[in-house]
């Protein structure tokens, strides 16, 4: 438990802006890296991650303790698929889809380098895989940490992770 | 816990250049909070004001009760006595409180006063404000006494119970919105908790309703239609129907009424005049979509065929609307339907229609049927005429639309052999003019009554439908 966390958050209930500033600066990076990776654009992952800190902000209450980075990851995680799946109602009658890139990254990324390629095959992985490998890998955030962001237990973020790891292995064989 | 893996440097590699945060992140969520402080600090003093509108309304109840004889007259007997009698206590002059505190979604809707004890469902007016009091306007005075002559000949009146400081309030208005229909999965959050709703439930204002499975289809009983596959909370608010949206979509269709409605989600309102839109709410955002009418959202307006979104920060630039599954499947909205059962209120006037079964039946002179429409009839748009029909040896057929300038549209086809009963479904879009093979009906366009010509020997027309059918 991070105790700077918890301080800020019981500054937010006196309603601290300078406080938000701090919570807003340690966390908008990471949250915003992996709202990214949920949402698969930059304007929705923005709007996600603000959206978290907004919440915390009107109602810090409902941070009961624990990691305030897995707990900021959860709101805009759900504020993103919400997004997602609103978005993917309203175009599903022209069945197509904005959301996603095409399933085949050498397609879409000819030409691109490795990594650029990597990138794009991980936006065509379950979203708990990529996500779960990307606070693991990127962000360093620990197995108990990432089940608590993600709603589900240790078991499955671990299974996630050795999941997408394989297919990217698969996938990249030469290069890992 | 997974340990260390070459791919999880390619990830981390792979995922380095994505940029963090953009510039100016941390301003805007620093603006949305004092946006949204201020926004608290308005909302304590609105609370602050009606908690002191209702403790002086309190006062004043308990002022009347303290200090207002509430005994009933005594019989008059004479008209003396009569006269003397103390004035009956106003029933409505008792000060409804203005200015309380908005339920929150959860909570039952502003309740009135009902008007009588034997009707607690009254439908809701139809086009106009919802009636704010069953009573008329109080008056400054009581009725006047009546007069000796007539008091000998009035019958005793029932006895009533006896009004004091222990007479519960009168039993509150419940404006009726819809009712469920068959074959629909739907939710009604009622006396603090949910219950899944059964074919035929009265819908009252203020109600939270949730899809449960796929769309909910309503025909509201001021006529609208609306769909929706979240959750609504479905009101009236100064003379607008009133949509509280908490999840997902609606879309709604107001054309051909005065009533607007007033969508609200996220905080931000959008105003539908005599149109067809779609709303949806996610992530502090509305948005809304013109397809008929006038929309406007966060007071600018939503150009037909485009969609706006709105937060709490700014009303973003149009985007042309790319469709909406929600809008799949949409049923007909039934505009006006002549069944045969009776004849059309405006009547027929075929000279020689005969009403048979539930159809009308003509098999001569002037060969055809034809009934005119209660006033006039409207074309929305997106509106079509539908009808069934069976014909014996009749090689073509004339359907005919007129204006009230006598501007006569034409339809003219070959119905298939046989003795069948057969439908037809046509856009009155579609429909030329007789004079002008260019010229169309076209919304806003009055009919004044309906023709249908046919060269043979017999007619029968079981049903005529015009419908709106949202594209």
């Amino acid at each position: 438990m991070d105790h700077t966390d918890d301080m800020l958050v019981a500054r937010l209930r006196r309603s601290d802006l300078a406080a938000l500033d701090a919570i807003v600066a340690a966390h908008q990076d990471a949250l915003v890296r992996i709202t990214r990776v949920v949402a698969g654009d930059d304007a929705r992952a923005h709007d996600a991650a603000q959206e978290a800190f907004v919440s915390l902000w009107r109602n810090p209450e409902a941070f009961v303790g624990g990691s305030l980075r897995a707990w900021l990851i959860t709101v805009a995680r759900n504020v993103a698929l919400n997004e997602i799946r609103a978005t993917r109602r309203r175009t599903a009658r022209h069945g197509k889809s904005e959301l996603r890139p095409p399933s085949d990254p050498a397609l879409k990324v000819a030409g691109a380098d490795r990594l650029a390629q990597v990138r794009a095959f991980l936006d065509t992985l379950p979203e708990q895989e990529r996500t779960a490998l990307t606070l693991f890998a990127v962000e360093g955030m620990a197995q108990a940490e990432i089940a608590a962001a993600l709603g589900t237990s240790e078991g499955a973020v671990k299974q996630a992770i050795l999941s997408a790891r394989k297919k990217i292995r698969d996938r990249f064989d030469d290069s890992s | 816990m997974p340990g260390h893996d070459p791919v999880d440097d390619l990830v981390r590699r792979s995922i380095a250049n994505a940029q963090g945060a953009p510039a100016g992140f941390g301003a805007r969520v620093r603006m949305r909070a004092q946006g949204d402080m201020a926004a608290r600090r308005r909302a304590r003093v609105a609370w602050l004001r009606a908690g002191v509108s209702v403790a002086a309304a309190a006062l004043l109840v308990a002022f009347v009760l303290m200090y207002v004889d509430f005994t009933p007259p005594a019989k008059p007997d004479t008209a003396q006595g009569n006269e003397a009698a103390p004035a009956p206590a106003p029933q409505a002059e008792t000060p409804t409180p203005e200015g309380q505190p908005k339920p929150g979604p959860d909570a039952p809707a502003p309740k009135e006063p009902a008007p009588a004890a034997n009707d607690p469902l009254p439908r809701e007016p139809g086009n106009g404000s919802p009636k704010p009091q069953p009573e008329p306007e109080p008056k400054p005075a009581p009725e006047p006494a009546p007069k000796p002559e007539d008091t000998v000949e009035t019958p005793k009146p029932e006895p009533k119970p006896e009004p004091g400081p222990t007479e519960a309030p009168p039993a509150p208005e419940r404006v009726l919105i819809a009712t469920v229909p068959e074959n629909v999965k739907l939710r009604l959050f009622e006396n603090a908790q949910w219950r899944d709703a059964i074919a035929g439930d009265p819908i009252v204002a203020g109600t939270r309703m949730q899809a449960r499975r796929g769309n909910v289809d309503l025909l509201l009983s001021g006529g609208e239609q609306v769909r929706f596959d979240g959750e609504i909370t479905l009101g009236v608010h100064e003379g607008a129907l009133l949509a509280e949206l908490h999840d997902d979509g609606l879309y709604a269709d107001n054309l051909g009424f005065e009533r607007e409605l007033l969508v609200r989600g996220e905080g931000l309102e959008s105003r539908l005049t005599a149109g067809a839109a779609l709303f949806s709410v996610s992530s502090g955002a509305l948005t809304a979509t013109c397809l008929e009418g006038r929309l406007t959202l966060g007071g600018d307006v939503v150009e037909r065929g485009t969609e706006r979104k709105a937060t709490s920060r700014a009303v973003q630039r149009a985007k042309e609307f790319q469709g909406d599954a929600l809008l799949k499947g949409i049923p007909a909205r039934v505009i006006a339907r002549y069944d045969f059962d009776v004849e059309p209120t405006g009547g027929l006037y075929g000279d020689g229609e005969r009403l048979e079964g539930g159809a009308v039946v003509m098999d001569q002179k002037p060969y055809y049927i034809g009934f005119r429409h209660n006033a006039t009839l409207t074309v929305l748009p997106g509106m079509c005429v539908r009808l069934r029909f069976r014909c014996t040896d009749v090689e073509r057929l004339e359907l005919e639309q007129f204006l009230a300038d006598n501007t006569m549209f034409k339809h003219v086809w070959t119905p298939a052999k046989g003795s069948d009963w057969q439908e037809l479904e046509l856009k009155l879009a579609d429909i030329p003019a007789r004079e002008d093979a260019g010229m169309r009906l076209q919304a806003g366009d009055a009919l004044r009554n309906f023709k249908l010509h046919f060269v043979g020997n017999k007619l029968e027309i079981d049903w005529v439908e015009f419908v709106r059918l949202q594209e």
